[in-house]
């Protein structure tokens, strides 16, 4: 049924994105970034943001969900036919990688989840003394991940570095996966 | 500063050991000197355990001794080419007996941490042989380049096992504040400090220096109380911190400066706080006054009693005045009800500190206890 359901959507070109990660972290900026707004701006999420963008002619549909405590138990309401998940990771914020850490596995454990592409987004590298891609590897313990495909990048939403990488890999990992069925 | 004074004075330290002088036999010469050394880090050990493992001074002084034992090693050696070989053999059996003898201190007085997985003590000595770690080749510190946000583990009650990568880290400041001194003013170096990082701190007036601009890279303020904190000079130029933290602060006045990204608050209680940055978030605060410039809408969440009022005018830089101030603007995430959130408001114009007690009694002046400025700014409300 799902499968059914994926190739449906496939035909219409359509992924759903699910961008989850702490607060701060930077996932408005991320997104505002992609869409060349000012990022200047961003107040914290309040609720959710949904954003279309059309990449390599897939329609890519980024759900941004706050990234607050409070919202976080809200966060599973949107898991449902999530293609990829983007979890983003304030590469400055040594003080809270291991609540990061947890709150990763938490979703990796999550049924509806299985099968998604997990992106990591390594962000504010632009800042000088945060930690390298070794450094999250082991911090979030990446190395035991074998639920789902990932992928870590280092970017900057302030410098725009490597976002659009980071959406060309997950629309390639989704894609081999769609047409696996 | 401190360390280096420290070093000078330590018998090791002088200019490169002179047992290849002529005047006497370069055996006999090694032979006493490596007495000295011997005799000097067995002493070094066995003063351990009276120094206060708070802070971190123990742990400067571990590090100390480890630097002794990797430099004797080395001199051992050097040494080879004029030392007969059975008393080589010797020589590294003392080496190795020092060694264990601060292995059996430290295990001895290291407080018996909770349960974790722990590397083992051994992996203390890796590091210390490499030229880049060993702290008596940059006299006063500053090889040691990790950022100092590391600090509020290091610091804490469990050190030894579990900071192991973070022994050779860098400059610790925090010491140096936490450090007893005759005098009341310290002065610790923050030039070459590549981030800020205050943590476990009382009672202390802190004011960064201008030289501290380089280390805006980042910052974070972690487990003080009845402190002040002034990191306003160093930012207000052109080195806003990109990003700030603050977390677990109790009854201080902090004024954080200029942040040219986001601010992190969490658990801060019964003080207040100064900040212009572009975002703000604020978690589980209790009775905070908060002066604020913020570029976006500031949120709080499971906080209560927090006051809000606009960035006092001797703080605002160019920065401030081209971007709005959305102060009063909250949003708090534990009240998505109509009406106004009970957890904030904003603080009454006549309740504000004014200009002249920013200017005239936050710096503080001779003879000013930290206590009785806290006091004057009304820190614990009334």
């Amino acid at each position: 049924m799902l499968s059914i359901l994926r190739k449906a959507r496939l035909k219409d070109k359509e992924m759903r994105i699910l961008m989850l990660g702490l607060d701060n972290a930077g996932k408005t900026t991320i997104v505002k970034k992609i869409m060349g707004e000012d990022v200047n701006t961003v107040s914290p999420t309040l609720g959710f943001i949904i954003k279309t963008i059309d990449y390599d002619g897939y329609k890519l549909n980024i759900w941004d969900v706050g990234g607050q405590k409070t919202l976080r138990s809200y966060w599973r309401n949107y898991f449902e036919k999530t293609d990829a998940l983007i979890w983003v990771v304030d590469s400055t914020d040594r003080l809270r990688i291991d609540d990061c850490r947890v709150e990763l596995q938490g979703l990796l454990q999550e049924e509806r989840l299985a099968g998604a592409s997990l992106l990591i987004f390594a962000n504010k590298t632009d800042v000088e003394g945060c930690m390298d891609e070794q450094e999250i590897l082991s911090a979030l313990e990446l190395e035991n991940v074998r639920t789902h495909h990932w992928h870590v990048l280092q970017c900057s939403a302030m410098t725009g570095r490597n976002l659009k990488e980071g959406l060309a890999w997950v629309v390639e990992d989704a894609k081999k996966r769609l047409f696996l069925y | 500063m401190a360390t280096q004074a420290e070093i000078s004075t330590h018998p090791l330290a002088g200019p490169k050991v002179l047992y290849r002088s002529s005047t006497m036999d370069p055996k006999e010469r090694f032979y006493r000197h490596f007495l000295e050394s011997d005799a000097d880090l067995r002493d070094q050990i066995s003063q351990l355990e009276s120094l206060a493992n708070v802070g971190g001074e123990r742990q400067e002084a571990i590090d100390h001794i480890l630097a002794g034992i990797s430099k004797l090693q080395n001199e051992v050696a050097d040494a080879a080419d004029f030392t007969p070989s059975y008393d080589r053999k010797q020589y590294s059996e003392a080496v190795k007996n020092i060694q264990d003898a601060l292995n059996e201190t430290v295990t001895k007085i290291t407080p018996k941490s909770r349960f974790q997985f722990k590397r083992t003590t051994k992996t203390v000595y890796v590091d210390m042989g490499a030229p880049e770690n060993d702290p008596r080749l940059n006299p006063g510190s500053l090889s040691r380049k990790n950022t100092l946000s590391e600090n509020a583990e290091e610091s804490s009650a469990a050190v030894v096992e579990d900071t192991v990568s973070e022994l050779p880290s860098s400059k610790n400041y925090n010491e140096e504040l936490s450090r007893p001194s005759s005098s009341s003013v310290r002065k610790p170096s923050f030039s070459a400090a590549r981030s800020i990082g205050i943590t476990n701190q009382t009672g202390l007036h802190i004011i960064l220096p201008s030289s501290a601009a380089r280390a805006t890279a980042a910052g974070s303020l972690t487990d003080l109380s009845g402190c002040i904190i002034d990191m306003s000079i160093p930012t207000s130029g052109g080195t806003a911190f990109p990003g700030l933290a603050l977390k677990n602060i109790k009854t201080s006045l902090v004024i954080a400066g200029r942040v040219n990204g986001p601010v992190h608050i969490t658990g801060v209680a019964d003080s207040i706080l100064v900040v212009a940055a572009r975002q703000v978030r604020i978690h589980e605060c209790k009775n905070v006054d908060i002066y604020l410039h913020c570029g976006s809408h500031p949120i709080i969440e499971d906080c209560s009693g927090m006051r809000f009022a606009p960035l006092p005018a001797c703080y605002v830089s160019e920065a401030e005045e081209t971007s709005e101030n959305q102060w009063d603007q909250v949003d708090d995430f534990k009240w998505l009800k109509a009406g106004h959130s009970p957890n904030w408001s904003i603080l009454a114009e006549e309740e504000r500190l004014s200009p002249e007690v920013w200017t005239g009694i936050v710096p503080g002046k001779p003879g000013a206890s930290v206590d009785e400025i806290l006091a004057k700014v009304g820190i614990p409300r009334t």
